[in-house]
């Protein structure tokens, strides 16, 4: 605190934007400076939800339970019902509740601005957080699925082998991967006003692109030329890999590491040079 | 109607123009505007947009234009003027939300912005809201939870800390969001427009925090409708008209002849 009439070293100076990258160092340690009310901001859009349905936290478990069901009914309809099938059931529930992290990154993390309206008007902090906190809150979000997952895993004949030791290393790079797309979302939903028309098809084609409802040996020959060039696809292919007990192709791995580091990169790097100017567009 | 003399890059007089230390913020003839998208069609130049520096065709509404002044440390500026002459525009660049379209601002010190639109959760109780406020306003943990009770008090809602915020009425709100920022330590304190939220004995309760704030040395800028206010409270005011300095100087001549311009004074309109 500060003495009585004295005042601390503190200098601002505002000058025009002027899409010039900021000292990241600073910015990571302003972000790090705040993390606590990140952990506070997540915690009250959570709470939101929890008091806005009757059902609250648990629809974050109930709709992907719901999704694999109705992709499940789809898949032994189209392929012909045969105990073959059901093999591919635990892989379908897993992918479907990591899907949806990515998919919220890309959903909530690129509305976080927009919805913030009022903080980012009548508050100064990096604006980084929004986008940051809603993956933050989409992790939150995801544990109690994934405590379901693991329980219902094995009872829907699930298995597992060593491969199990690469999915920490694969969900840390979704997470990163997710952390960037949240950063590109964000700016592209500030700056383009038609932005949220275009993010409804990026989420339908990126869900029929990455191998979640379909295993990747069904794919034709040449049709993963068609859908290996997206991000979630090495991923996807890993977990699928995972879930069905074997291990992941290390190629897939890397690919995955490449669009990770990529993603938070790109996806950095235009918010950054942006960010100031949000609060202009809204 | 007369349109108001305006005068631009004016200084306003130190208490001691001699000494030698530093004013608490500098506005050096800042110019800001809003973006306004009407009707845009063409989205691959928003696309093309963000990768480069390529000006979009979006429309510009000026909402400052050409102002400059400088505050003292320990002095209490008063910014009046119309709805829509840019007074919550100027706080906004002066606490670094909207960034300058032309020209400068310095800021020296902690710089806390007090407004209506403060981003308060409505699930959350006053009690986790105060939480919420203090850490965007940069409180440690640890201070906040000695703080909490204080500024509950301070708000005059110790037995609604508890409820959740949607239960609130806009006057409680206010209170709450007033009584965080005051207790945020800040070195300089801009108040847009929040005493008008609260009833006459919270007013009044704010009016006394701030004086102590001012009596230790720190630096208010307060964006206001009540004129009484700025009479009683303010060393320096500023006429904003139209995004431009209209008249600065003393409060009660620059309220005088605001009031002559909105011809308040015939009208008998006057909040005292």
């Amino acid at each position: 605190m500060t003495e009585p009439g004295a005042y601390s070293d503190v200098e601002y100076v505002f000058e025009p934007h002027s899409n010039a990258m900021p000292d990241l160092r600073e910015y990571l340690d302003a972000l790090w400076e705040r993390r606590k009310f990140m952990v506070e901001l997540a915690r009250a859009d959570l709470r939101s939800l929890r008091t806005t349905t009757s059902l609250g936290s648990l629809w974050g478990v109930l709709d992907p339970l719901f999704q694999a069901g109705i992709y499940f009914f789809l898949y032994i309809i189209l392929r012909g019902s045969s105990g073959k099938q059901t093999e591919f059931l635990p892989v379908l529930i897993g992918g479907i509740f990591l899907f949806g992290l990515s998919m919220a990154a890309l959903g909530e993390g690129g509305g976080s601005i927009r919805r913030s309206k009022n903080l980012m008007l009548n508050s100064t902090f990096p604006r980084a957080l929004l986008p940051v906190t809603s993956v933050y809150k989409s992790l939150r979000k995801f544990v109690p699925s994934a405590c379901v997952f693991a329980v219902l895993f094995p009872l829907v004949g699930g298995k597992l082998g060593v491969g199990l030791f690469v999915l920490p290393l694969l969900f840390a790079l979704q997470t990163v991967m997710s952390v960037g797309i949240a950063l590109l979302a964000s700016t592209f939903v500030v700056l383009v006003p038609d932005a949220n028309n275009v993010m409804t098809y990026v989420s339908r084609i990126l869900f029929f692109a990455t191998p979640v409802i379909y295993p990747v040996a069904l794919l034709p020959d040449g049709a993963g030329l068609l859908v290996g060039w997206q991000p979630l696809f090495p991923l996807f292919a890993s977990y699928q890999a995972i879930f069905s007990g074997g291990v992941p192709n290390l190629g897939l791995v890397i690919q995955t590491a490449l669009w990770a580091i990529a993603l938070l990169a790109i996806g950095g790097r235009v918010f950054l040079r942006h960010e100031r100017e949000f609060t202009i567009h809204l | 109607m007369r349109e108001p003399a305006v005068s631009e890059a004016l200084v306003l007089p130190s208490e001691h123009p001699t000494a030698p230390e530093p004013s608490s913020i500098e506005v050096d003839d800042v110019s800001a505007s809003y973006r306004v998208r009407i009707d845009s069609k063409d989205i691959v130049a928003d696309v093309r947009r963000l990768f480069s520096r390529a000006e979009s065709s979006d429309r510009l509404i000026p909402a400052l234009r050409g102002v400059s002044f400088t505050v003292a440390r320990g002095s209490v500026l008063a910014v009046i003027g119309r709805n829509g002459a840019g007074k919550s525009t100027l706080c906004r660049v002066i606490s670094g939300v909207l960034p300058p379209e032309t020209g400068r601002v310095v800021v020296r010190g902690r710089l806390n912005l007090l407004t209506p639109g403060l981003g308060f959760s409505e699930a959350l109780t006053g009690r986790e809201n105060i939480t919420l406020g203090g850490l965007a306003g940069g409180l440690s943990p640890a201070r906040l939870s000695e703080l909490t009770e204080e500024i509950g008090e301070f708000a005059q809602l110790e037995e609604y800390l508890d409820l959740p915020m949607r239960s609130y009425s806009s006057g409680m709100r206010m209170r709450l969001a007033s009584a965080v920022a005051v207790f945020l330590d800040p070195e300089i304190l801009l108040i847009d427009e929040a005493l008008t939220g609260g009833d006459a004995a919270f007013s009044q309760h704010i009016a006394e925090k701030t004086a102590q704030l001012t009596g230790e040395g720190r630096t208010i800028v307060l964006v206001t409708h009540g004129l009484s206010s700025v009479r009683t409270m303010a060393t320096e005011a500023l006429w904003l008209h139209q995004g431009r300095v209209a008249e600065l100087g003393d409060p009660d001549e620059v309220v005088s002849k605001y009031m002559r311009y909105c011809r308040i004074e015939s009208l008998g309109l006057d909040d005292q």
